[in-house]
């Protein structure tokens, strides 16, 4: 027995041994791997770079499919897998922007999308690509297999002085070359700013609302520079000028002595008031699309006490109405979980709601409120006093209070993650597949929401809007995100261009750093923005102080953006969510609509 | 020479399972298993059309799809598209979902102050048992703004029937431009081959 027990130890002794070389050897050969991927690596990684110098863009595609080589440079030299990563993913964003089939009346879109990629401090101005955007056409005809129409279309959209100025022939050659040292950003401003002047000199001085005179203001090139805002303000103009105009179509010449000689807003506010004497014998709807284009009288408006009346009780009203649905349930779980609901009325210029990091609070915007009350001959004390009207108010409000809470829950999971994370267009994704998922659910399940937005839908672009966004997300739910990013929010940067931008900010700056006096460096790590300051702050306003930023939240955020998959099984996770929901909700037998609108 | 051994396993078997390329690799790596293997049409693009195709997106959802983007006219783009809804697709749990969900409004509606549906119409299509409607829609060209400028959107719709699942041939276009594109997509909807 001890020969064989002396045996066995021999035998297992031989053996572990011979196992411990054989695992040895092969640990020997896994470094001689690796020591061959490290000499590998540097020549891939020059030439990487070489590429990348060039801003080729099928170089940087292949480099950011290398992720076993980034992975390994991330560990070994991050500060450079970020700036490299940077530059690669602005280089396969811009590419992908300009592939996409825009048509030629999106030239403000692709202009404000450009304007967000190519400036100062930017990963493709690093590449070559900027800040002047003169330096775009080289690259497309370089690179890319642009049609002439798209190329002129980018000309359109950069400001080229040529197109611009079309008379530019005859400027001095000095107003030329100023203007191609100002970046898109700088040119859009400039011209917004011109034709903001032009428009309000219309509203304020221009009597005329013929259908003459609108077109004549439609067929106006100049409008097209308009920013967001004023883009509002011109289409509010149209309308009011339309609805003027039926109005004035339908009353004899005499009525309309003192009116017709005014500007725009005054005619509106006259013509409400010869609908009030109740004199005038239009047609309801006809009352209803003057009073959803005009503006509120003084006694149409919320008073402040009203106004914090009104945002407590739709604080409680909202969650109730949007609670049993897939979308607003998860809304509702949220806020049950402790999150602070904060409700405010205010003016919101040229959207319907938003939501404000800062403060924490889902403003709605008064005026959509106001329209909503004047539309349905509503005073606010009236409002105020019937629990039912105030129902129907939270119903019309209830898509959009879903979005804005979504973009709550975004910025309450990056908190909670410790994470920067940038505004996106795939924030934007998220929260409109939830509005329209809730649209969708809502008018399938509940009566009077479907008969308010089907009454509304004609004197609201509100109500029909929340509606088309929900047809949209039915009939296609694949293609949802798709329609986001390049119909609703193509100024917008996606997250691989805002991450770009971010991870070049910062690996500069970081390279920076090192060549500071030891002194400037423990200022910097003293005084520095904290981690709680950072993560609140928006795109614009972390690449542009990045010099203020301690270092090691600067390698936090250049190690979370580095690592996409964090963000990206979010994003996607929460589009299938909602494509999924969407299909089980359709499952369900729907209800019968009324026969006659609520309304 | 045991020490020394095993002191050499503990540390490269460390280090090696430390790279995270390892790991990203393998999450990488996890079967998607929706990919549609073969491409399921064939079709010949309009010269001068700009083609895209999004493979990526295909694994993931089960639908290939094709877009071909027109010459540019008033207020929206000239689109076609082809595309085959594989089973178990993300989108659709069938073509008469497709078509359900297509030709009426969010509603329910086919027709209202600004939109118009058409009866579906069964037809055949190369052989083939197709379903065919059209629809005119004001669509708001800057939907996330109070801006109300809109342009009306006609589209024609074919949808054929598979047995593991459903082609559309989508024709999408401003009124303005409706005509003048409809026989590039007619001639189109004859030469794809669908599979």
């Amino acid at each position: 027995m001890k020969s064989m027990a002396y045996m066995n130890a021999k035998i297992l002794k031989a053996w572990t041994a011979r196992g411990l070389l054989m695992a040895a050897l092969a640990c020997c050969a896994a470094y001689g791997v690796r020591a061959q991927e490290g000499g590998n690596d540097e020549a891939r990684l020059r030439a990487y770079e070489a590429n990348l110098l060039s801003a080729d863009p099928s170089a940087a595609r292949t480099f950011l499919e290398d992720a076993a080589l980034i992975d390994r440079l991330k560990l070994s030299a991050p500060r450079k897998a970020a700036g490299l990563v940077a530059k690669a993913r602005a280089l396969c964003d811009l590419e992908a922007l300009l592939a996409k089939p825009w048509r030629d009346e999106q030239e403000p879109e692709l202009s404000r999308s450009l304007a967000l990629r190519i400036d100062f401090n930017t990963p493709l101005e690093k590449a070559g690509i900027g800040a002047a955007p003169e330096q775009l056409l080289p690259w497309m005809a370089k690179y890319g297999k642009y049609s002439v129409r798209k190329t002129e279309l980018v000309k359109r959209a950069i400001r080229q002085f040529e197109v611009v100025f079309s008379s530019g022939g005859s400027a001095a050659p000095e107003v030329k070359a100023n203007w191609e040292k100002t970046t898109i950003r700088e040119r859009n401003n400039f011209l917004a700013e011109k034709a903001f002047r032009v428009l309000e000199r219309m509203i304020n001085e221009e009597p005329r609302t013929d259908r003459a005179f609108q077109d004549e203001v439609r067929r106006n090139e100049r409008f097209k520079y308009l920013d967001p805002a004023g883009r509002g303000r011109y289409e509010r103009y149209l309308t009011q000028l339309a609805a003027a105009e039926t109005v004035k179509a339908g009353l004899p010449a005499g009525r309309l002595e003192g009116i017709r000689n005014q500007p725009i807003e005054q005619q509106m506010y006259l013509l409400g008031d010869l609908f009030d004497k109740s004199d005038v014998h239009g047609a309801v709807s006809l009352e209803r699309k003057l009073d959803g284009a005009r503006a509120s009288r003084p006694g149409e408006t919320i008073s402040f006490q009203n106004n914090r009346l009104l945002s407590d009780m739709l604080r409680t009203a909202l969650p109730a109405e949007i609670k049993d649905t897939a979308a607003g349930d998860k809304v509702v779980f949220y806020y049950n979980s402790g999150a602070k609901l904060d409700i405010a009325i205010e003016s919101c210029r040229n959207c319907y709601a938003k939501y404000e990091p800062s403060t924490g609070r889902i403003i709605l915007d008064s005026d959509m409120i106001q329209q909503y009350l004047r539309v349905n001959n509503i005073t606010t004390e009236e409002l105020l006093k019937d629990q039912a009207q105030l129902a129907a108010l939270a119903k019309y409000v209830s898509p959009m209070f879903v979005h804005e809470a979504s973009h709550q829950i975004q910025h309450a999971w990056a908190d909670e993650a410790g994470l920067y994370k940038p505004y996106t267009q795939e924030d934007e994704i998220e929260s409109n597949s939830l509005e329209a998922l809730y649209t969708a659910e809502k008018l399938r399940n509940d009566v009077k929401f479907r008969d308010l937005f089907a009454g509304m839908r004609r004197a609201s672009v509100y109500a029909d809007q929340r509606l088309k966004l929900s047809q949209r997300f039915n009939k296609g739910p694949g293609d949802f995100s798709e329609n986001v990013r390049r119909l609703y929010y193509a100024g917008l940067p996606s997250f691989d261009a805002a991450s770009a931008q971010i991870l070049s900010a910062v690996s500069s700056e970081l390279e920076r750093r090192e060549t500071l006096g030891a002194e400037e460096r423990r200022e910097i790590e003293k005084n520095g923005a904290s981690l709680k300051d950072v993560l609140k702050l928006t795109l614009p306003e972390l690449t542009g102080s990045v010099a203020g930023i301690k270092t090691q939240f600067l390698k936090k955020i250049q190690g979370d953006l580095l690592d996409k998959a964090v963000y990206a099984d979010r994003y996607e996770g929460i589009a299938a969510w909602s494509g999924t929901m969407l299909n089980n909700i359709r499952g369900a037998k729907p209800v019968k609509p009324s026969v006659v609108p609520a309304l | 020479m045991l020490k020394l051994l095993l002191a050499l396993v503990f540390l490269g078997g460390c280090a090696y399972a430390d790279d995270p390329h390892t790991a990203a690799a393998a999450k990488k790596a996890a079967p998607g298993g929706s990919a549609v293997s073969a491409d399921r049409f064939s079709c010949v693009p309009p010269a001068g059309w700009e083609v895209t195709r999004d493979r990526a997106k295909e694994g993931k959802t089960r639908i290939q799809k094709l877009e071909l983007a027109g010459p540019g006219a008033d207020k929206a783009p000239v689109l076609i598209y082809a595309a085959f809804y594989g089973a178990g697709n993300t989108s659709f749990a069938g073509y008469e979902d497709f078509i359900e969900r297509n030709s009426k409004n969010i509603l329910g509606e086919t027709v209202s102050e600004t939109e118009k549906f058409s009866p579906v119409k069964k037809i055949t299509l190369s052989g083939k048992k197709a379903f065919k409607f059209d629809s005119e829609i004001k669509e708001y060209l800057h939907p996330e703004s109070k801006s109300e400028e809109s342009v009306v959107i006609k589209e024609d719709f074919y949808v054929v029937p598979a047995g593991d699942g459903f082609f559309v041939l989508h024709y999408y276009s401003p009124a303005s431009a409706f005509k003048k594109h409809l026989p590039v997509f007619k001639k189109f909807v004859a030469a794809c081959k669908l599979r």
